[in-house]
């Protein structure tokens, strides 16, 4: 019995491990290698907050999962803004050095021998002591862990999460800072995984630096992986998986010395067996027992309450400025790569709800200009003013915010969203975003939603998807997949719509659908800025052309007026 | 002047460390540079090389062809390796991750097995001529002598394959640019599995000199493999010198922190010597930036 619930425990505890690391790793796309560092940290601070200030350890768990996350977070800002191998890199060394600093340092730690005698829990005077005592406690813990990564991941900043995996640029060009969401779902994930490892110190009355090394850290990525990533159920499954296997060899005969070389060679090989056979694990990320039911939204669904809206807007502080035209004013930016000058002195005003187009020779720097303007690129001189505001270094996630939002000429839909979903990310200061409001004022949240939702329905209704609101990105066609980059540009609210060659690429009946749709978004108060070749659409909608080459402006004017310059026509079609 | 000497002393000694630490950085930064694979697995062809010799001595082979049997199963692995998991991974646009966590699972999985095989013991490999030699305050071994130089050696024999010969520039060409190198014509498969074979065949020649020096035991790929990139990622990846620059520097710094610090924190100097370059120049020490 004692062994049994021995190994229930322990399963609990890797449970909430693995999870917290799926948060991370699943979730956030982020190989951590240093999960076991964190869990023995955690342990560490709590058996030394209650061992020398004699607490209760219901303070020593909180302690120790705050000072984790927040040593965690300081210290992997850095390395989460680099590349993916630097992550790993970096994560590698931290556990290594965490591992050899804990042997390191006997007087704190005790070395390799570690601190006997960490205080028992105790409730309000109950005193917790067998293991069978401790199950509905550890039970307990673990359906708390669940409750809060459920509500992390179903909420919109797991949205958000969802979409960084698939597209960080895109993200970023829909007003959100990846890096804010990174840092803080790696800080939940240590702080869990130090909570954790303050419980197992209380339970087991004991820790040391061996629960701290490199390879319980890989044992947690691999039940994570087996399990599946970006599925918190799948994590139960893995850990407890190769939890078992090993306990079950422990009654093989003659086993008992190849115990740690067994498991070793077991669950290695069945990662590199998962990895190549069924990458997405054993429970993967889309699992649904039942099928559910697709919701579809009538048009009834899209009228959304102006009043409600207004309500909405005061909420998050947006001030409508006063009136000014031109909008935007582009003064003098240039961008060079390397010695080529990709954008040269260029200058261009965008006239309130007018359409303005830039056209030119393939390579001449239109793309480039829209980078500069949308803040994915700084330009080396000039300045941008946005209603007589300089924006000029305004980072890119801060630009929809401000007013200015662009599309991609690739789409980048989130092809593995909801076509609603691909709209709900795109709406700006979200409370749900943050975890905070999303604990502490989930009603807040809750309203957020439901306005957010009927907005979102209502800009599908506008470009004609709202039968398709349920639909996975990825199952519509490319002609639609361009329609909703439109929808979800549309639901940042900004003023200002810049879009990358918004018709390429389809066939000349939705040419015409994007045609309409545009002109009806400047005459609603939309100031729009495209890129275009084709130049029938140029013609039939423009009010203002720019004609770039070279990175420079060359000419200006309507579209007819242009068109008959027989030295432009040269330029682009180079005769 | 006993501190002068002291330094000194370390000094010598950080260089030898440092000459396998060069080596071991070229060995995993020629794979790493030319295909991007984060090859976790180099630690188990460590071990692998180590293990292999060691049996074939202690069937009582003499050293030379054991050397050269455990070298050939070096590169031979290496290029399984290649050729059976990461290029069907790579082939099915598998994520860097889904191939990093298969190279931990090879890691993993063939540690175990040697653990199986041949027990937790170390074992030290016996028949080479050591002697000890001084000079002046510096004392050092035929052992060492014999790593510095085939070290150096190996290291050179490698710059000049990848200057000069065809080979070598088709090499260069696939890591700096793969998708030109395409379009002239080189097969990056091939390249890859090349690759593989010489950086598996360098890290048998590491894990041999090594082992001469210190008894084996089936964990010792582990150390060898976090040697392998910390010295790349601190020299900078896509510059194979930097490799080199980074082992000697790794080594020196390993050897010299004695004379302030307990030995224990050897490792943890190492580590926070790589934190800091990161920190400061991500692209390492002799890395370009990329744009």
């Amino acid at each position: 019995m004692e062994y049994l619930s021995h190994t229930l425990n322990l399963t609990f505890i890797f449970v909430v491990l693995t999870v917290s690391l799926n948060l991370i790793l699943g979730y956030g796309g982020m190989a951590s290698m240093a999960h076991a560092a964190f869990f023995c940290i955690g342990g560490y601070v709590s058996t030394i907050v209650t061992m020398h200030f004699d607490w209760n350890f219901l303070a020593g768990v909180p302690i120790a999962v705050i000072a984790t996350a927040t040593f965690g977070g300081i210290l992997a800002a850095p390395f989460i803004r680099v590349q993916e191998e630097y992550l790993i890199l970096f994560t590698i060394a931290f556990q290594m050095v965490i591992f050899h600093l804990m042997l390191s340092l006997y007087n704190i730690t005790g070395g390799d021998s570690g601190i006997f005698g960490v205080p028992k829990p105790e409730f309000f005077g109950f005193q917790v002591e067998t293991p069978a005592h401790f199950l509905p406690f550890m039970a307990l813990f673990v359906i708390i862990v669940y409750w809060v990564c459920l509500k992390v991941t179903k909420s919109p900043f797991g949205r958000v999460l969802k979409g960084i995996r698939e597209d960080e640029r895109a993200v970023t060009s829909l007003g959100k800072n990846v890096m804010r969401f990174k840092v803080i779902i790696f800080m939940v994930g240590t702080g869990i995984a130090a909570g954790a490892g303050s419980i197992f110190a209380h339970y087991t009355q004991f820790i040391s630096p061996a629960i701290g090394s490199l390879d319980e850290s890989i044992l947690i990525i691999a039940m994570v992986v087996l399990g599946g990533t970006a599925n918190l159920w799948g994590s139960a499954v893995g850990a407890f998986l190769l939890i078992i296997i090993p306990e079950i060899l422990n009654f093989l005969p003659g086993a008992s010395g190849l115990i740690v070389p067994l498991r070793g060679f077991i669950y290695g090989a069945l990662l590199i067996l998962f990895m190549r056979f069924r990458p997405e694990g054993i429970i993967p990320e889309y699992f649904r027992l039942k099928r559910s039911k697709k919701k579809s939204f009538t048009k009834e669904d899209s009228l959304f309450d102006v009043n409600a809206e207004k309500d909405l807007r005061e909420l998050s502080g947006f001030k409508k400025d006063a009136d000014h035209d031109p909008i935007l004013e582009v003064k003098g930016i240039s961008k060079s790569f390397g010695g080529i000058k990709a954008v040269d002195n260029f200058f261009m005003s965008l006239g309130k709800s007018k359409i303005t187009a830039l056209v030119g020779p393939n390579g001449c720097g239109k793309t480039t200009a829209f980078n500069l303007v949308t803040g994915f690129l700084k330009p080396d001189n000039g300045q941008i003013y946005f209603q007589d505001k300089e924006i000029t270094n305004v980072p890119a996630h801060r630009m929809p915010h401000s007013g200015i939002a662009r599309s991609w000429q690739d789409v980048r839909v989130f092809q593995g969203m909801t076509v609603l979903d691909n709209l709900l990310l795109a709406s700006q200061n979200q409370s749900g975003e943050s975890l905070l409001k999303l604990f502490f004022m989930p009603w807040q949240v809750k309203k957020e939603e439901a306005v957010n939702l009927r907005k979102a329905l209502s800009y599908l209704e506008k470009v004609g998807l709202l039968e398709k609101a349920s639909e996975i990105a990825s199952s519509l066609s490319y002609a639609e997949q361009k329609l909703l980059a439109v929808a979800r540009l549309l639901t940042t609210e900004a003023e200002i719509l810049l879009l990358d060659e918004p018709s390429s690429g389809v066939d000349p009946n939705w040419v015409k659908q994007f045609m309409n749709i545009i002109k009806e978004l400047a005459k609603s108060g939309k100031t729009i800025c495209i890129v275009e070749h084709n130049l029938e659409v140029v013609r039939e909608i423009s009010d203002t052309v720019y004609f770039m080459a070279e990175g420079r402006k060359i000419a200006q004017g309507s579209a007819e007026e242009l068109m008959a310059d027989p030295k432009l026509a040269e330029i682009y079609f180079g005769i | 002047m006993e501190a002068v000497s002291l330094f000194l002393q370390l000094l010598v000694r950080g260089l030898i460390t440092g000459s396998l630490y060069a080596l071991l950085g070229v060995s995993w930064g020629i794979i790493y540079n030319t295909t991007r694979t984060f090859h976790f697995a180099h630690g188990f062809v460590y071990t692998l090389a180590s293990y292999l010799i060691l049996a074939l001595v202690g069937l009582s082979l003499p050293l030379i062809p054991s050397l050269l049997v455990g070298l050939t199963a070096a590169t031979m692995a290496g290029c399984a390796i290649e050729y059976f998991a990461y290029r069907p991974m790579r082939e099915q646009n598998a994520s860097q991750l889904s191939v990093f966590l298969t190279a931990m699972g090879i890691m993993i999985a063939g540690q175990s097995l040697i653990l199986l095989i041949f027990g937790p013991d170390s074992r030290p490999l016996e028949g080479f001529p050591e002697r000890v030699i001084s000079l002046g305050p510096v004392t050092f071994t035929t052992i060492d002598l014999f790593t510095v130089v085939l070290a150096w050696t190996v290291i050179a024999f490698l710059f000049h394959f990848l200057a000069r010969t065809k080979a070598g520039m088709m090499i260069r060409a696939v890591s700096s640019n793969p998708e030109k190198a395409t379009f002239i014509g080189i097969d990056s498969k091939k390249i890859y599995l090349l690759v593989f074979g010489i950086g598996s065949l360098l890290v048998g020649i590491a894990s041999f000199l090594a082992t001469l020096d210190r008894p084996a035991n089936p964990n010792i790929g582990l150390h060898a493999l976090l040697i392998s990139f910390i010295t790349v990622f601190l020299g900078g990846v896509g510059n194979l010198k930097g490799a080199v620059i980074g082992g000697l520097i790794l080594g020196v710094a390993e050897s010299l922190v004695i004379m302030v610090l307990p030995t224990e924190y050897k490792m943890i100097v190492t580590f926070f010597i790589l934190f800091l370059v990161i920190l400061i120049k991500p692209e390492g020490l002799m890395g370009k930036k990329s744009v």
